[in-house]
């Protein structure tokens, strides 16, 4: 801040912006690279609108996906895989002891299993080997861990 | 003791509201089949995550706004009613059953604004007094920058979602997703870092090596891969993750040493001293457990269970709130004269904390272990007993949390 004159004026110092910039670029370059070579092998999900239900429905807050979400319900990351097409419709319809009846449309139920199908042909987890890989299991990707 | 603060009294005022949710959330966690509108886990759990975040960066701002207040920076009181807008427009959306239906980032999206705005005028400010706050302590600044930067390019990040080749491709969007909030959580912790060095030192500290800070921008920018090893990311990316989450025992041993510097110093019934001793224990805490869930056959166990809830309170509750409320004491005035209630305060957060840690522990053990052999339903019950444990710590750390701030207005 300087006074000249009766005014106050600003004046930016440079040295701290020249940092700045520095840490910036630094920080969108690691998220563009990222973003870049993530889910590179993963399918795309054949269905925003059962992607859009789940957010809409905050199912996250009881369960996760790979371990992201809610810890209270199951993960069902392989749900479809593990209990079925069927298992799904009859949860979401009628409920369980813990997680209320949804009472979702056909349409939605539909889309909302594709969805989880999507997710399923990604990952394995949680894994049921005690041997298993440590760095995970995927079912799109080359590695073999 | 008054705090004129408008954004460190909403902070505070948050802080007792989350703990109230969060006792909430806690009775359906211990009681699941509990059937009530009341604890619709749904809307209680966003809100919790909402306000306690809430709360933390309304205290970092409030208190960043103070930092600049002392180098000639004029009242911010526009910025201070956009944020509190913010937290009252985010809760009743929560509440009403709008959400993202996304973690940590619970708001709706078109909130985000409201919050984005006045963490930016805060950078713009914190150049304009660059000069003099570099000279009066630079580590300070560059803590203080570093961390509201990280913030905002942090949200930005969680919001790539909206991008379809983002959000219709799962995989690329739960990378995309945790680097976010790495980023963002990462952002709250530099900065309240950076407060604390201002606040905390009567010398200025010098900046470190600029090798340290690209080896700690290193570990901040590349260690969110250990969040999902187990997903279908690249190789590359998880050995990164593994690397700079390891770089942290680096800032282990640090705080380590500060820690046994704190027990040491003879300060009588300082009230500053008790809950300084209070934040670097749960900063050790927080950052040796990490760093052990980093490792990756531990975190095959771990990954998904209760105990990453322990992990973060440590340092969102043991850390990041207690650092705000010492700043709080030192804004309202004879923060080293003995406050009546505030080491009880103190104690029945880490009675809170320890109870927690037991209880998410002992859930995380058996969930992590038993999921590997039998299905959900078939090992729940096993979980439901500890998380009585849950309530009991959600109890203490209301009552230690009213004892704290009883005596500030």
């Amino acid at each position: 801040m300087l006074e000249h004159e009766g005014r106050t004026t600003f004046r930016i110092d440079y040295a701290p912006l020249f940092r700045t910039a520095l840490l910036l670029t630094g920080y969108f370059m690691v998220s563009l690279f990222v973003l870049a070579v993530a889910g590179k092998d993963g399918p795309s999900d054949p269905t925003l609108v059962g992607k859009d239900l789940w957010q809409r429905n905050n199912c996250v807050s009881c369960h996760a996906l790979v371990g992201l979400g809610g810890h209270i319900g199951p993960d069902l990351t392989n749900a479809f895989s593990r209990r079925g097409e069927g298992y799904i419709r009859y949860v979401l319809n009628n409920g369980s002891q813990k997680m209320p009846a949804f009472r979702l449309s056909t349409a939605e139920q539909n889309a909302l299993i594709a969805y989880l199908k999507a997710i399923d042909s990604t990952s394995i987890y949680p894994l049921k080997s005690y041997d298993g890989p440590v760095f995970g299991q995927s079912k799109t990707s080359p590695y073999k861990h | 003791m008054t705090i004129k603060n408008v954004l460190i009294k909403v902070s505070l005022y948050c802080f007792i509201i989350a703990s109230v949710t969060g006792f909430i959330a806690s009775l359906k966690v211990a009681l699941p089949t509990a059937d009530s509108e009341w604890i619709d886990f749904r809307k209680i759990r966003p809100l919790h995550t909402f306000l306690a975040l809430s709360a933390q960066i309304a205290g970092l701002l409030g208190l960043a706004q103070y930092i600049l207040g002392r180098y000639g920076a004029s009242p911010a009181k526009a910025r201070s009613y956009v944020f509190t807008a913010f937290i009252v427009a985010g809760g009743v959306a929560i509440l009403a059953g709008y959400y993202s239906g996304r973690e940590y980032i619970t708001w709706p999206v078109y909130l985000t604004p409201l919050l984005l705005t006045p963490v930016l005028a805060n950078i713009f400010r914190l150049f304009r007094s660059g000069k003099a706050l570099s000279a009066a302590n630079p580590e300070g600044f560059w803590l203080l920058v570093s961390g509201h930067l990280f913030i905002v390019g942090g949200v930005v990040e969680s919001h790539f979602w909206l991008i379809p080749s983002v959000g219709g491709n799962f995989v690329k969007d739960l990378t995309v997703q945790w680097h976010g909030i790495d980023t963002f959580i990462a952002g709250i912790n530099i900065s309240l870092y950076g407060v604390s060095v201002f606040l905390l030192n009567q010398q200025p500290k010098p900046l470190r090596n600029r090798w340290l800070y690209v080896i700690a921008l290193f570990s901040l920018l590349f260690t969110f891969g250990h969040h999902h090893y187990v997903s279908p990311q690249p190789f590359s990316l998880k050995i990164l993750a593994f690397a700079a989450s390891m770089v942290a025992v680096l800032s282990l041993l640090k705080h380590t040493k500060e820690y046994k510097k704190q027990i040491r110093k003879k300060t009588g019934k300082d009230a500053l001293h008790r809950l300084i001793t209070a934040i670097t224990f749960w900063m050790m805490i927080s950052i040796s457990s990490g760093i052990l869930f980093a490792i990756p056959h531990v975190n095959l166990y771990v990954h998904g269970t209760y105990w990453i809830v322990a992990h973060a309170m440590s340092a969102m509750i043991g850390t990041n709130m207690l650092i705000i409320i010492s700043g709080a004491y030192l804004l309202a005035g004879n923060a080293e004269t003995p406050k009546p209630g505030l080491n009880t305060g103190i104690a029945l957060t880490n009675a809170g904390l320890a109870v927690l840690w037991l209880s998410a522990g002992a859930a995380g053990i058996i969930r992590g272990f038993e999921r590997v052999e039998s299905d959900y339903l078939a090992y729940y019950h096993k979980i439901e007993c500890v998380m009585y444990g849950f309530p009991v710590a959600g109890l203490l750390l209301i009552a230690g949390l009213y004892l704290m701030l009883r005596r500030l207005r």
